[in-house]
């Protein structure tokens, strides 16, 4: 039981890891291609983006701690979180991918400009991406907490 | 440990885009400066009614500039005042994309003013704003560049024959040819006409889509090579 505790728990950081790593990519991306037109970045631009990168990092955190050590609902509303957590995960970090592809491709066009574009993707990120991120964090902590498929070897 | 273990993952994953980012803001910053620094010197010689000469002293990284009196020198003497003054900042070049040092003599090329060659490094605006049109061969104005396509847009100049264009260049590393090539910004003032209009343009390496036989420079967008 030990061993499977453990084992989740690596499962568990790293697909941490890889939503918390892939946050920064499209908003570095979003800040290098400004750095294609005459105007230099102004200050709130980095904080928001800077800024973002590790309010999502704290909040992935937090929820991940909490799903390990907050008490468990009689009927909780995840039903099975390593496999909630793994999907969520993976979807945060698909859609953060294809965010910063998207960046990059309006950008080689240059359709998109950050002070015009940065509340639509502000939005969309804050909406779609650290909802799951979150859930996906919960998930992973309280995957360590119940029993998986693969049982302890002699049972 | 959890929370160590994950911010270093986003921390190895930031550090190159913040470094990148960096560097390239240094550099547009810089830019940015010299230009700011050309219009101001511009607006006090109209505002003045005097003629102002900005200096740029690239081993210094000093530029000053000063309100040159009769008999129009080109120096600051006694009781020239200075008007403006900045140190340009660390980790920027002053150096031409075809110059073999940095600081070299094509760095900074607005040249030789009333035939004495020794005048070099000054940017001079006439009382009305105008241009004092430097001397030296290396300061010559720019050209048009014989086609304008995707990669070279309206706007940029052709420095060819013999890269003589004045301008002052600005480079984020020196260019040894061991690297690639360096990112290069050109700042100069009226290119074409006496409007005593200020451009900041980069260097686009043939090799990155420059018109074949020309040394361009263009304007935004910019291709950066990191």
């Amino acid at each position: 039981m030990q061993e499977r505790r453990r084992y989740d728990r690596r499962t568990g950081v790293a697909l941490l890891s890889l939503v918390a790593a892939t946050n920064v990519i499209p908003w570095m991306e979003l800040l290098l291609g400004e750095t294609v037109t005459a105007e230099l970045l102004a200050r709130s631009e980095i904080r928001v983006a800077v800024g973002t990168c590790v309010l999502a990092l704290f909040l992935l955190l937090g929820a991940w701690f909490s799903g390990r050590h907050s008490p468990l609902p009689a009927r909780p509303w995840i039903g099975r979180p390593r496999t909630a957590g793994l999907r969520f995960a993976i979807a945060a970090a698909a859609v953060n991918i294809a965010l910063a592809g998207l960046i990059r491709w309006l950008g080689a066009g240059h359709a998109a400009r950050f002070p015009s574009e940065l509340p639509i993707f502000v939005i969309g990120w804050y909406l779609v991406v650290l909802p799951l991120e979150v859930v996906a964090g919960l998930s992973l902590g309280r995957a360590g907490r119940m029993p998986g498929r693969r049982q302890p070897p002699g049972l | 440990m959890v929370a160590i273990i994950v911010a270093s993952m986003v921390c190895l994953l930031a550090g190159p885009y913040l470094y990148r980012l960096w560097r390239r803001e240094r550099l547009r910053g810089a830019a940015q400066e010299v230009n700011t620094l050309i219009i101001a010197a511009r607006l006090k010689a109209v505002r003045l009614n005097e003629q102002v000469v900005l200096w740029i002293n690239p081993p210094t990284r000093l530029i000053v500039a000063w309100t040159d009196a009769a008999p129009f020198n080109f120096v600051q003497d006694p009781g020239e005042p200075t008007v403006l003054h900045l140190r340009l900042r660390q980790g920027v070049f002053f150096q031409s994309p075809n110059g073999s040092e940095v600081n070299g003599p094509d760095s900074v090329a607005f040249d030789t003013y009333g035939g004495d060659p020794e005048i070099v490094d000054r940017v001079v605006f006439r009382p009305d704003g105008i241009l004092v049109i430097p001397q030296a061969s290396n300061s010559k104005a720019p050209m048009r560049p014989a086609a304008q396509t995707a990669t070279v847009p309206y706007g940029s100049i052709n420095c060819n024959p013999g890269n003589t264009c004045r301008g002052i260049y600005l480079s984020d590393r020196p260019r040894t040819g061991q690297q690639g090539e360096p990112n290069v910004f050109r700042v100069s003032v009226s290119d074409f006409g006496p409007a005593g209009r200020t451009s900041i343009l980069k260097w686009l390496p043939p090799s990155d889509g420059g018109n074949p036989g020309e040394n361009n420079f263009v304007p935004p967008p910019w291709k950066w090579v990191d």
